[in-house]
């Protein structure tokens, strides 16, 4: 499967967008094309987490998986944006650079396998298991450095009540 | 004598299923129970104490069991919601997204406070031909008892008439299944032989801890004693004084 090409430019990008960011903390500048570059990256992210919204290509659970991952990438790229703004507002930089380059160079390796879904609009459970599994940790990872929020939702609520329904009939 | 307690798969999900939204708490009918049992497993688990296990089946079928409620969810709901538009259409993919992170990180948890142990795979094979063995017998009897499952016919009924006929069997069946409950899944086969591959030829008392009549029917938990000396209970049972019985101070 991960053999065969994809449409590698969000890839690409985001890779690019690595180095940007490794430039950055070692020679402290940033440039109008970086800027350009990470516009360009968040704005795949965006168009690709609105096609997986609750789309009817892949089993629902799986769909919702790949939603998930793709917005915890898109989150955390945008965590990380404010918090390099605030980093050079504050003057620290590169610290807060360095501060987030771990989590950038995570959040972009989930990239290549998310990309293969989109192109193929399928994949093995297992594959979209790994996925999945990677994007928890990311998001765990963010949460913790507070680059993302895990939101409360209201109409959870009625969400509960059905899947205790359904556990129901799971369980028996 | 020490005693070993093994925690089955619904008391993992109905213990991970619980939230606080705008400081109301929601929840499932059994969330209180296996929590406060599992309480118990967090405690043991601080204090150093080897008291609380599951098994590697029951941990990958607590997910599964989750992942398929979810997605039956969705899918229910999937035609009205794939007709708003995009903003919704986030708004609602975002709260799935969350809800099954948010069950899969209690779940995490719990699990985190329960030992898992290797077994001899070929041991649990040979259970799992003998557990299959004696709940067919089990089946059959009940079968003669209580008719079959009102699925299992195949002639022309009016629709109808067809649902009477199934509600009055599901509520019979209800009751029967206090005495026994039939047909026990793949997991729950496998989660048994696993807790006796483990614990054959163990002096301690061994315990498994469910919400399935699967284990914990009269039939059910009579026949896992008599084969194996293993206790099946509900937490309820567990927290009605038993546990403080079983358990080191």
């Amino acid at each position: 499967m991960c053999a065969s090409k994809i449409d590698d430019s969000v890839v690409l990008l985001a890779r690019a967008l690595r180095s940007d960011l490794a430039e950055f903390i070692s020679n402290k500048k940033i440039d109008e094309e970086k800027v350009q570059r990470y516009d360009a990256v968040l704005k795949i992210l965006e168009t690709r987490r609105n096609y997986w919204a609750l789309n009817r290509e892949l089993p629902p659970i799986d769909s919702i998986k790949i939603y998930g991952a793709y917005s915890t990438v898109y989150g955390t790229l945008c965590g990380v944006a404010h918090a390099l703004n605030e980093g050079i507002q504050r003057k620290e930089n590169p610290k807060a650079a360095k501060d987030v380059y771990s989590i950038v160079s995570s959040a972009i390796e989930l990239l290549p396998k998310l990309e293969i879904v989109h192109r193929d609009k399928q994949a093995p459970s297992q594959f979209i298991a790994d996925i999945f599994d990677s994007s928890r940790a990311l998001r765990k990872q963010a949460i913790s450095q507070q680059l993302i929020q895990a939101g409360e939702k209201p109409d959870r609520i009625e969400l509960i009540k059905e899947l205790r329904t359904e556990l129901e009939e799971q369980l028996s | 004598m020490t005693c070993k307690i093994y925690v089955e798969t619904t008391v993992i999900v109905c213990s991970s299923l619980g939230v606080k939204i705008g400081g109301k708490q929601v929840k499932h009918d059994k969330y209180d129970t296996t929590y406060n049992f599992l309480l118990y497993a967090e405690r043991g688990y601080e204090k150093g104490t080897d008291s609380f296990y599951t098994t590697s089946t029951a941990v990958i079928e607590s997910q599964r069991v989750l992942e398929i409620a979810l997605n039956t969810m969705l899918e229910n709901q999937l035609p009205s919601l794939s007709r708003k538009n995009i903003q919704r259409r986030r708004q609602a993919a975002d709260t799935f997204y969350e809800l099954l992170n948010d069950c899969l990180d209690q779940m995490e948890i719990w699990v985190s406070y329960l030992k898992q142990e290797t077994f001899d795979s070929r041991k649990k094979d040979e259970m799992i031909n003998t557990l299959r063995e004696e709940f067919r017998k089990l089946d059959v009897d009940f079968r003669s008892e209580y008719g079959a499952e009102i699925d299992d016919f195949h002639f022309n009924l009016r629709r109808s008439v067809r649902g009477v006929a199934k509600a009055v069997r599901t509520i019979q069946h209800r009751e029967a299944y206090k005495t026994y409950k039939p047909k026990p899944g793949r997991a729950d086969i496998e989660i048994m032989a696993e807790v006796a591959a483990i614990n054959s030829g163990c002096p301690d008392d061994i315990y498994i801890v469910g919400e399935d009549g699967h284990f914990c029917a009269e039939k059910n938990r009579a026949l896992l004693e008599r084969l194996f000396k293993i206790k099946c209970r509900y937490s309820t049972e567990m927290l009605d004084g038993l546990i403080r019985s079983l358990l080191p101070s």
